[in-house]
C-alpha cells in the first residue's frame, strides 16, 4: 500500500537508526527464541537422564532425594540397601535385569561408582542411547576404572593412567587410599548426563578400598594400612549398595514391583519410577530456567521500547516532511498510519532477522552447541512457537507506533500547513 | 475543468471566525471571495492571520464559525477527511520553503499528490508511466529538464529548483486552486519574477492565491488584497501565538 511504501522509504532515508533498531529487535527476538530452545533441550534431556529404567530402588526416602544421590551423584543417602535386600529383588522373576549402584568415594571431587559391567550393558539415558566407549572397556579387574568423558577431560587422563580414590568427597578431608591405585581401562563418549563426570569401578574395587575401613559404612577414623598385594580379590564380598536400577520384563508390572519395595519388611526401602521423580525435580531445577525466559522477555521489551524511541525522536525533524504530506492531500489519520507502518515494518523485518538468525545458527552450529551444552536441542526449523512469538512482537510493534501515531497525529492538526521551526 | 460542480466562486467566505483552542481569535473575515481563474495577491506581514486563513481555505483547519465554501464544497459543514479530499483532488500548496520530501526523488515527490487522491491521478496519467512522463515534461518546462536530475534525491537540490519542483506538484493534475504561501522569500530577485510568470503561465486556468508580505511582486496579479483590510480581529497582538495562547487552554 500506498503509506507502507512512504514509511519504508521514510525509514530507510534514516538508514543508520533505522538498522540499529532493526537490530536491537532482531538480537532480542533471537535471545528469546534461542532461550526457549536450549529450555525445550535442557528439559527434555534432563527428563531423559535415566531411561529405560523402569524402577530405582534405595533406602527409604523422597524421590527426588534418591534420583539426586542414585542419578545425579548428588548429596548423600541416608542409608544403604544390603545385598541380601538387592538379591531379594533382584532374584523376582518378573525382573528383566538390575545394575547396583555403589557410591560414596571420590577422585578430584570426581564421584566413584562402583557397579557391575551390566551398568554398560543396561544403562540408558536420552531416546534409549546406550553408553559406548570413546576408548578401552569395561572393567574387568578390581582396581580397573572407567571415566565418564568430562572426567577424562578435565583430569587429562588417558588409559593406563593410575590415580587413588579418597572417602567422601573433598580429597583434602578424608585420608586418601594412596596404596590402592586405580588404573584407567576405559573411557565413555559424552552423554550430557552425569555419567559423564563419574568414575566407574567394580563393586569390588569399592570393597578393596574399604578394607580396613569397617566395613565400608563412612569412617571417620583411619584404620591399620592394609597392602594391596596382600588383598584376596576373590574373597571380596560386597555387603550393602546404595541404591540399584531394575529394569523389569514387563511394564504393567511397574507399580507392583514399587508397592513391593515400599512395603518391604526386611528392610526400608523405597522405589521411584525415574520420569516421574524426573519432573517432579524439574520443577525446582526449572525455576532458574524461567527466569532466563524472564530476562529474554525483558531484553525483547528493552528493543521494542528502543523502537519506540527511534521513532518518537524522529517526529521532530518529520513535522515538516508531514506538513509536506499533508498539503498535498494526506488526512490526519494518514499520518496516524504512516507512523504506525512504520513500526510495524521495523518489528516485522527485526523479529524476521533474528528468527531467521537462531534458525540458521543451530542448524550451523548444531554440532558445537550440542556439545557445549551436553544434551541434542530439538526441533530445528521454524516452530509454531517461533511464528507465534515473532507475530507477537510484530503485533506490539504495531501497537506501539500508536503512540508516535497520535502525536503525529495532533501535532498535524496543530501544525496545518505551516511548520515555523 | 472541474466538471462535478459549476460554482462561479473559487473561494467564497462569509463571516469567517477562527478561533484557536483557548478562545483567542485569530481570524476574523467578514467577506472575502477569489473569482475562478483569478490570480490574487493576498498581502500582509507575519502575523496578520494569513496562515490561518490559508489553512482554512486548504481545509486543514475548520472555520469556527461562518462559512467557508471552496470549489463549492462547504467546509464548514464538511468532516475533516472529506475536506482533505478535495484538497488532494483539486488544489495545490507551495509553501516558503521546505516543500519536499527528502527520501523521495523529484519525479516522486511531484507525483505525490497522486498518491492521496485516485481522481487527481487520472487527469495526470492512465498509468504509472504515463504520470511519470507528465511530471518529467512539467519538470522540464519549470526548467529542471535534465532526465539524471529527475531520479536524484530532492535533499540534493538548490533552494530555487526546490522550489520549481514544489511548483511543479502543486500544478500536476490541474488543480482548480493553487495556493502559494511567500513560495519566493527564499529566493533572489531575478529567480523570484522567472518563478512566478512561470508559476501564472502554468497554472492556466487555475485560480492563484498568491501570499506575500512584498508588495512589489503584486504586479504579476489580477487583484491585490491586504490581509488588514479582510481580517478584523480586535486583539492584534494574539496572532503572534503560541507560547502563552496554548498554554491556559492545555490546563
Amino acid at each position: 500500500m500506498n503509506l507502507a511504501v512512504l514509511a519504508w522509504k521514510s525509514a530507510r532515508a534514516r538508514a543508520a537508526t533505522t538498522l540499529l533498531t532493526i537490530l536491537s529487535i532482531a538480537i532480542s527476538t533471537a535471545l528469546l527464541l534461542g532461550v526457549e530452545k536450549i529450555r525445550d533441550g535442557a528439559r527434555s534431556s534432563f527428563e531423559q537422564t535415566v531411561s529405560g529404567t523402569d524402577l530405582i530402588v534405595g533406602a527409604r526416602s523422597g524421590p527426588i532425594n534418591l534420583l539426586l544421590y542414585s542419578v545425579f551423584r548428588i548429596g548423600d543417602p541416608t542409608a544403604n540397601v544390603s545385598w541380601e535386600s538387592y538379591q531379594a529383588f533382584a532374584q523376582r522373576p518378573d525382573v528383566a535385569w538390575t545394575v547396583p549402584l555403589s557410591l560414596g568415594d571420590s577422585h578430584n571431587g570426581f564421584r566413584v561408582l562402583g557397579t557391575t559391567t551390566d551398568y554398560f550393558e543396561y544403562y540408558r539415558y536420552g531416546q534409549k542411547r546406550q553408553l559406548s566407549f570413546v576408548e578401552g572397556e569395561p572393567f574387568a579387574d578390581v582396581f580397573d576404572a572407567v571415566l565418564g568423558a568430562e572426567t577424562a577431560r578435565e583430569l587429562g587422563y588417558v588409559l593406563g593412567d593410575e590415580f587413588d580414590i579418597s572417602h567422601g568427597l573433598k580429597s583434602a578431608a578424608f585420608a586418601e587410599h594412596k596404596d590402592r591405585p586405580f588404573r584407567v581401562v576405559g573411557v565413555l563418549d559424552r552423554t550430557g548426563t552425569p555419567v559423564d563426570r563419574t568414575i566407574h569401578v567394580s563393586l569390588e574395587g569399592i570393597e578393596a578400598v574399604h578394607i580396613g575401613w569397617n566395613n565400608g559404612a563412612p569412617p571417620t577414623r583411619r584404620s591399620a594400612q592394609i597392602d594391596v598385594s596382600d588383598i584376596d580379590k576373590s574373597a571380596l564380598q560386597t555387603e550393602s549398595i546404595t541404591a540399584f536400577l531394575t529394569g523389569l520384563k514387563s511394564k504393567s508390572a511397574v507399580l507392583r514391583f514399587q508397592r513391593d519395595v515400599n512395603t518391604y519388611r526386611a528392610e526400608a526401602l523405597s522405589a521411584v519410577i525415574p520420569g516421574v521423580a524426573l519432573s517432579q525435580l524439574w520443577r525446582v531445577v526449572g525455576a532458574a530456567e524461567q527466569a532466563l525466559r524472564g530476562v529474554a522477555f525483558f531484553v525483547i521489551a528493552a528493543g521494542l521500547t528502543g523502537l519506540l524511541t527511534t521513532i518518537l525522536t524522529s517526529l521532530n525533524e518529520r513535522r515538516r516532511e508531514i506538513a509536506v504530506l499533508r498539503s498535498v492531500g494526506a488526512k490526519s489519520r494518514d499520518v496516524f498510519f504512516l507512523l504506525v507502518c512504520e513500526a510495524t515494518i521495523l518489528a516485522a523485518i527485526g523479529a524476521t532477522i533474528g528468527a531467521a538468525a537462531v534458525n540458521l545458527g543451530l542448524v550451523l552450529f548444531a554440532h558445537q552447541i550440542e556439545a557445549a551444552a551436553g544434551f541434542p536441542l530439538g526441533g530445528f526449523g521454524l516452530s509454531l512457537y517461533d511464528i507465534y512469538i515473532a507475530m507477537g512482537i510484530v503485533f506490539i510493534g504495531f501497537a506501539l507506533g500508536f503512540l508516535p501515531g497520535w502525536l503525529a497525529y495532533r501535532q498535524s492538526l496543530s501544525d496545518g500547513l505551516t511548520v515555523r521551526i | 475543468m472541474r466538471p462535478e460542480k459549476t460554482t462561479a466562486l473559487c473561494v467564497d467566505i462569509q463571516n469567517l471566525e477562527y478561533a484557536w483552542t483557548n478562545g483567542e481569535r485569530a481570524l476574523s473575515v467578514r467577506h472575502f471571495t477569489i473569482q475562478q481563474g483569478e490570480r490574487l495577491f493576498l498581502q500582509g506581514p507575519s502575523g496578520s492571520g494569513k496562515s490561518t486563513l490559508l489553512g482554512v481555505i486548504a481545509g486543514v483547519f475548520a472555520p469556527t464559525s461562518g462559512e467557508a465554501t471552496v470549489l463549492g464544497n462547504p467546509f464548514h459543514a464538511m468532516p475533516a477527511a472529506a475536506r482533505d479530499r478535495v484538497r488532494a483532488d483539486a488544489m495545490g500548496v507551495v509553501f516558503q520553503q521546505f516543500n519536499l520530501v527528502p527520501y523521495l526523488n523529484l519525479v516522486e515527490n511531484v507525483l505525490l499528490p497522486c498518491r492521496f487522491s485516485r481522481r487527481r491521478a487520472e487527469r495526470v496519467g492512465p498509468s504509472e508511466s504515463a504520470r511519470i512522463n507528465k511530471a518529467q515534461e512539467l519538470l522540464s518546462r519549470l526548467g529542471l529538464d535534465d532526465e539524471a536530475q529527475a531520479n536524484r534525491p530532492a535533499a540534493e537540490l538548490s533552494v530555487g529548483q526546490q522550489q520549481r519542483v514544489a511548483a511543479a506538484r502543486a500544478l500536476i493534475g490541474s488543480p482548480s486552486l493553487i495556493i502559494a504561501d511567500e513560495p519566493t522569500s527564499a529566493l533572489d530577485a531575478e529567480t523570484r519574477d522567472t518563478f512566478i510568470e512561470t508559476l501564472l503561465s502554468e497554472a492556466r486556468n487555475a485560480a492563484v492565491l498568491f501570499v506575500s508580505h512584498d508588495a512589489s511582486l503584486s504586479r504579476h496579479f489580477d487583484r491585490l488584497v491586504a490581509m488588514e483590510n479582510i481580517n478584523f480581529t480586535q486583539d492584534q497582538h494574539v496572532l503572534s501565538i503560541p507560547e502563552d495562547a496554548l498554554s491556559p487552554a492545555e490546563a
